[in-house]
């Protein structure tokens, strides 16, 4: 058992990514209709997991530990839950979350549950030169290092907006499904070999 | 006699003009309706109905203040815009951007602001057209690092406080521009912001050449920049050069950032020279080999001391034979000695193979005099790439000073994945020796070299040992645990335990 249990890495599936590196996802964002008008003091007053200052934000903040996530629930009914490591365990999150609502007696349902973004890291392992990038890509990216140290490139197709650093770290965001990612990246990644820093010595 | 509108109880009550009912000019309520009559339409020759014989006559019953005003705004917008000689169409035009300029409620006929609207809106779309013709104006210009330079160095008070000598000014913007140069090379200077390293780079320039009252801090105040961040380039900055120098100094070994200062004139005027130089083959490096024993020949009759005279002699014994040079390269020179080691460094560079005038005088000079002066390749310091002025970055990623150096934050993620890489071994070893035993796991031997024995955190020093037994901190507990659910070593290696824990140990899918 053991050797299975140290030997745990998988082979990447080269013909859905030939860079040989998969984007991990960092953050899931969904957004859920509860369909019930709902009493945010009330919530914050009977949940021991919630956090309600009107003054500093119109909505209940509340946060359960698996999977480990944080919701924002408006008093219209509509939630946010944001901090899912998977779509699925942002859909599970959701669904406790209701199932809170629920037992503090409002008639929560469960409806139109959507992933809203999914922000995605890699590392490809050799430094950028942004610069370089910026320039040729001037279309589709932003460098402006006295303002942020990365270059944002929005990619057109699929949508979705790259945060490349000069470590050769890639932030993807925008995407609503997560093969949009790793087309993004696949993309990407021809266009950041171009534009490797060259070791001379 | 005006009074307050008793509707809204802000608007005065006022005679319309048009109808004679009284309304209020707030919110538009009528108060007392004029005499009603009825609106006998008009109709043109085309069987339309006349605009402007239907103006003559109103029906305030069918149409409220709101309506009235529009209709008669509408009418005082067509007469401006025909007197501005605008088409029916591109009247109709501007009078829809002044719609949904004003969000449908146009303005009063009697204002001065309806015959403004009017004509803006009649301008507009001109304007826009003439816009769309026009190319956009350049981008405003990057930020010109040469000229910063100079004006930060020309006009600083803490340089102007020391009264240099007339040529000590343009020293140091020269230095500080082959400097700055070297940074954009190293990657030094890609995403970050550019003043503090501006900054780091005149302190550094100063210091080299003799001005060390002149500090980071000092500079970083007179050009804006963040202090503490200044403080980071120029400990960057001078982290490449040491391991520039350390590439290309036969005493390399032996620079540290604290005697970086003595050796970097020379190391300066040697990447200046290797840029300037065209590419070379193999026999380039074989003609600029450093023989140490060199240093003990040129100084035999130095009155240094014995202990450290013995880093300049050869063993005696070995002293008329071929010596090999690998074991003299790791001769260790005291600080004092290294200016001496300079000059007949400087010597050996003297049969570079430069294309430059420079290299084609110092060999008329050597042939002239047999030896070649150190201080001639010192002084003749011609300002780093001044005579290349205005380079693009790309010429300046060609140009090969001898040593490159990756960005610090990519040595940095290497050095963190090398250190996971070892914990992971460590965390490995552990799980089999308490699986199988002691025995069995002799081949994941941790290597001492890459053990972490201890790490700097910021300015703090955490030590490996912490609290836990065999030394072990929560960061290899956390290792053990991942492993231990089948977590690919490569996930393991990008450091994101948290989101490893909460996919692979705390995950109901996973339980």
């Amino acid at each position: 058992m053991a050797d299975q249990v140290l030997e745990g890495s998988q082979p990447v599936d080269l013909s859905k990514h030939p860079s040989g590196i998969v984007p991990t996802l960092q953050n899931i964002v969904s957004t859920v209709n509860l369909d019930c008008k709902l009493d945010l003091k009330a919530i914050a007053l009977q949940a021991r997991n919630a956090e309600y200052n009107p003054k500093r934000f119109a909505a209940v903040i509340m946060r359960i530990r698996e999977p480990k996530t944080t919701a924002l629930i408006f008093a219209s009914g509509k939630m946010v839950c944001t901090g899912a490591k998977s779509e699925q365990q942002s859909k599970l999150a959701a669904r406790k979350y209701a199932r809170i609502i629920q037992k503090l007696g409002f008639p929560a349902k469960f409806k139109d549950f959507k992933i809203q973004n999914i922000v995605g890291s890699c590392d490809v392992k050799f430094p950028i030169r942004l610069e370089g990038l910026a320039y040729s890509h001037g279309a589709f990216s932003s460098y402006e290092p006295e303002l942020f140290p990365g270059l944002i490139y929005r990619m057109k197709q699929p949508k979705i907006v790259l945060l490349i650093f000069v470590s050769g770290k890639i932030v993807l965001t925008g995407a609503k499904v997560r093969d949009e990612t790793y087309t993004a990246f696949e993309n990407i990644y021809p266009v950041l070999t171009e534009f490797r820093k060259i070791q001379q010595g | 006699m005006e009074r307050t509108c008793w509707s809204c109880g802000e608007g005065r009550v006022i005679s319309d003009p048009e109808t004679g009912a009284r309304v209020c000019n707030g919110c538009g309520r009528e108060h007392e309706a004029a005499a009603d009559f009825v609106q006998q339409p008009d109709f043109g020759p085309d069987g339309r109905p006349d605009a402007s014989a239907s103006s003559l006559v109103h029906s305030v019953g069918d149409f409220g203040y709101r309506e009235r005003k529009l209709h008669g705004a509408t009418l005082l917008f067509s007469s401006v815009c025909s007197r501005l000689g605008l088409s029916p169409a591109r009247s109709d035009d501007a009078l829809r951007l002044a719609l949904s300029a004003t969000s449908g409620s146009l303005a009063t006929p009697s204002s001065a602001f309806l015959p403004a609207l009017a004509a803006a809106s009649a301008r507009i779309p001109d304007l826009a057209a003439r816009l769309a013709r026009r190319p956009l104006p350049p981008p405003s210009p990057p930020f010109d690092a040469d000229r910063a330079l100079d004006r930060a160095v020309r006009s600083s008070p803490a340089l102007a406080a020391l009264a240099l000598p007339p040529g000590k000014a343009d020293a140091v913007v020269s230095h500080a521009r082959f400097l700055l140069r070297c940074a954009a090379k190293w990657a030094l200077t890609t995403g970050r912001h550019p003043l503090p390293l501006l900054a780091a780079v005149i302190a550094l320039a100063a210091q080299i050449n003799g001005v060390p009252s002149v500090s980071v801090d000092d500079v970083a105040g007179e050009i804006s920049a963040g202090v503490s961040t200044s403080r980071a380039r120029l400990k960057e900055l001078v982290a490449a050069l040491v391991r520039a120098a350390r590439a290309l100094l036969p005493w390399g070994d032996d620079v540290t950032p604290r005697n970086l200062a003595h050796n970097a004139p020379l190391l300066l005027r040697l990447m200046e020279m290797r840029s300037k130089a065209k590419p070379l083959g193999p026999e380039f490096f074989d003609e600029f080999s450093f023989d140490p024993s060199e240093l003990a020949i040129a100084h035999p009759g130095n009155a240094a001391d014995d202990d450290e005279a013995k880093y300049f002699l050869l063993n005696p014994g070995e002293e008329n034979e071929n010596s090999d040079v690998s074991k003299y390269e790791s001769l260790k020179l005291s600080g004092e000695r290294l200016l001496d080691a300079h000059k007949n460094a400087a010597e050996k560079a003297a049969n570079l193979d430069n294309a430059g005038e420079l290299a084609k005088e110092a060999g008329k000079k050597r042939r002239r005099s047999g030896g070649v002066d150190a201080e001639f390749w010192l002084e003749s310091w011609e300002g780093g790439w001044d005579s290349d002025k205005k380079l693009t970055l790309e010429q300046i990623l060609e140009r090969d000073v001898g040593y490159d150096a990756p960005p610090p934050s990519f040595v940095a993620g290497e050095e963190s994945r090398r250190l996971r890489r070892t914990k992971i071994k460590a965390a490995k070893r552990r799980i089999n020796e308490t699986m199988k035993g002691q025995s069995s796991c002799d081949d994941l031997v941790v290597e001492k070299d890459d053990a972490p024995a201890e790490r700097t955190v910021g300015r703090k020093r955490r030590r490996k040992s912490g609290g836990g037994k065999n030394g072990t901190d929560w960061e290899d507990c956390t290792i053990e645990l991942l492993l231990l659910h089948g977590v690919a070593e490569e996930e393991i290696e990008q450091g994101h335990y948290n989101r490893l824990l909460d996919l692979h140990v705390f995950s109901p899918a996973s339980a």
